[in-house]
């Protein structure tokens, strides 16, 4: 094989359909600031809902693929603003286009944006810790009755989702159950994803990965952890 | 004809003489690597992967969509509760605290009971001390009296052999009347000579001794014309058996 050949080698990007970001944005005159990009994906999952960002700063990386560097734009997901964030990752998937201007005013124009996701506020204890805290209340003579069978319900939002925290809201659940999976709302739960799921779920499909350290080993292994 | 034939075995000599050099190298050189350690198989670390490792590309198996669905939003459900369920017991334990049986307390009652159990165990080892003291003395005590009753039997051996050896002595001193010295010497040896004890006889199966006749001192008459075994009595001269010796014996007594 010679050097100057160039083998692409793995899996076709079979879920991109457009251009690589920077592709787009060295085309156009300063770096395509005040236009609008979108990604093909968020069409295909949420085609009722217009997303986009405008561009407001570029730093390209100036690599050979121009594949990396900065993006700053106002984010529009699903016709709602989110404001200015930071493009850095996952600049390198063909799937960015361009709108052009003479569609930017139909294209922004949303009739129904994203509804706000709606999860219970709290949730069924499991049976053994309701027994279990039972036991422990007659033990120390407190009343058995007053032991509580729910408990407030705190959420954890993956990292892909962070962006959506401000829209998503608890309330007390319609219908009450033993199980907390008869109380949520699959739907709203499914509607992050849109109508494109992911082909498999693993435990790297939830989020990149982070080194979280829980306890340190020596001082904090007795003593209650501190209050996030 | 003849110098090319001559050139011909020359050549064919040097080609010998090639070969066997070579062989001789050969084998030096695989003597020499057969001492050393075997290469390991497989691949130099300086090279890159092997094609099949550098091309290789994974192609996993999707899941059925109607999985992923199930998953997703179940995956999203038990994370929120498990999360919960941490302050729950967080809430829990900050209770057992208020009541008096948090952490601290457990503390406490572990470092109570430490000591309780270090005092009952210094009590017991007390207690097994002096059980150990008292029967190290009985043991002492048995040993003694063993020690002391092997030394008295082995006394009363030892008496008991010095006994019988003195009584050996004694026995082998009032033997000795009749031995041989320097002063009876001449006597005995006189004695010997004139009444010489014959010890040389035949004897069959019946244990029926064949004497000979009594050597003589000096030769009279004819010698016999014996000459290996002087009394050899197959020859038919001097015939008898043992009744007929003790009859001349008992003869020559009488006479």
């Amino acid at each position: 094989m010679s050097s100057n050949l160039i083998r692409f080698v793995g899996n076709h990007d079979i879920a991109s359909e457009g251009k690589f970001l920077f592709e787009i944005l060295s085309q156009l005159r300063n770096f395509g600031v005040g236009r609008l990009v979108t990604k093909n994906e968020w069409t295909r999952k949420w085609p009722n809902n217009p997303s986009y960002m405008k561009i407001l700063r570029a730093e390209p990386g100036m690599d050979r693929w121009l594949f990396e560097g900065k993006v700053y734009a106002e984010w529009v997901f699903r016709g709602k603003n989110l404001g200015v964030y930071e493009f850095s990752k996952d600049l390198n998937r063909s799937d960015w286009q361009l709108i052009h201007k003479h569609q930017e005013k139909s294209y922004t124009t949303c009739s129904t944006p994203m509804e706000p996701l709606v999860l219970p506020d709290s949730f069924p204890l499991p049976p053994l810790q309701v027994h279990l805290s039972q036991k422990s209340a007659k033990k120390n003579g407190l009343d058995e009755k007053a032991v509580p069978r729910r408990a407030p319900l705190v959420l954890s939002v993956d990292p892909e989702f962070q962006h959506l925290k401000p829209f998503i809201k608890q309330q007390a659940p319609s219908t009450k159950s033993t199980s907390i999976y008869e109380e949520v709302d699959k739907n709203a739960l499914l509607d992050l994803y849109g109508n494109e799921l992911p082909v498999k779920v693993e435990a790297w499909n939830a989020g990149p990965a982070v080194f979280q350290p829980r306890f340190s080993a020596t001082s904090m292994r007795v003593e209650e952890q501190p209050a996030k | 004809m003849l110098a090319n034939r001559l050139s011909l075995a020359s050549s064919t000599t040097r080609c010998v003489l090639l070969a066997t050099s070579q062989e001789a190298t050969t084998t030096t050189t695989q003597t020499r690597q057969m001492g050393r350690r075997q290469p390991k198989q497989g691949k130099p670390p300086i090279l890159p992967p092997s094609k099949k490792v550098l091309y290789h590309v994974v192609h996993a198996p999707w899941q059925k969509p109607e999985d992923v669905e199930e998953l997703l939003w179940r995956r999203h459900a038990y994370n929120n509760a498990v999360i919960s369920l941490r302050e729950v017991f967080r809430a829990e334990i900050a209770q057992n605290a208020s009541h008096g049986q948090g952490i601290e307390a457990m503390k406490e009652a572990e470092a109570v009971e430490l000591d309780e159990l270090i005092a009952s165990n210094e009590k017991r080892n007390e207690e097994k001390r002096a059980a150990r003291a008292a029967m190290e003395e009985e043991a002492a005590k048995e040993t003694k009296a063993v020690i002391l009753e092997e030394i008295r039997v082995e006394l009363e051996k030892r008496n008991v052999e010095k006994k019988a050896a003195e009584e050996e002595v004694r026995a082998a001193i009032s033997r000795s009347d009749g031995f041989v010295n320097r002063e009876n010497l001449e006597t005995k040896i006189l004695e010997a000579l004139e009444k010489p004890t014959i010890y040389d006889f035949a004897i069959d199966r019946a244990g029926n001794k064949y004497y000979v006749p009594e050597p003589v001192k000096y030769q009279e008459g004819t010698p016999t014309r014996q000459k290996g075994r002087l009394y050899d009595q197959t020859l038919g001269t001097q015939h008898g058996t043992m009744e007929e010796a003790h009859g001349r014996q008992q003869q020559q007594q009488s006479l």
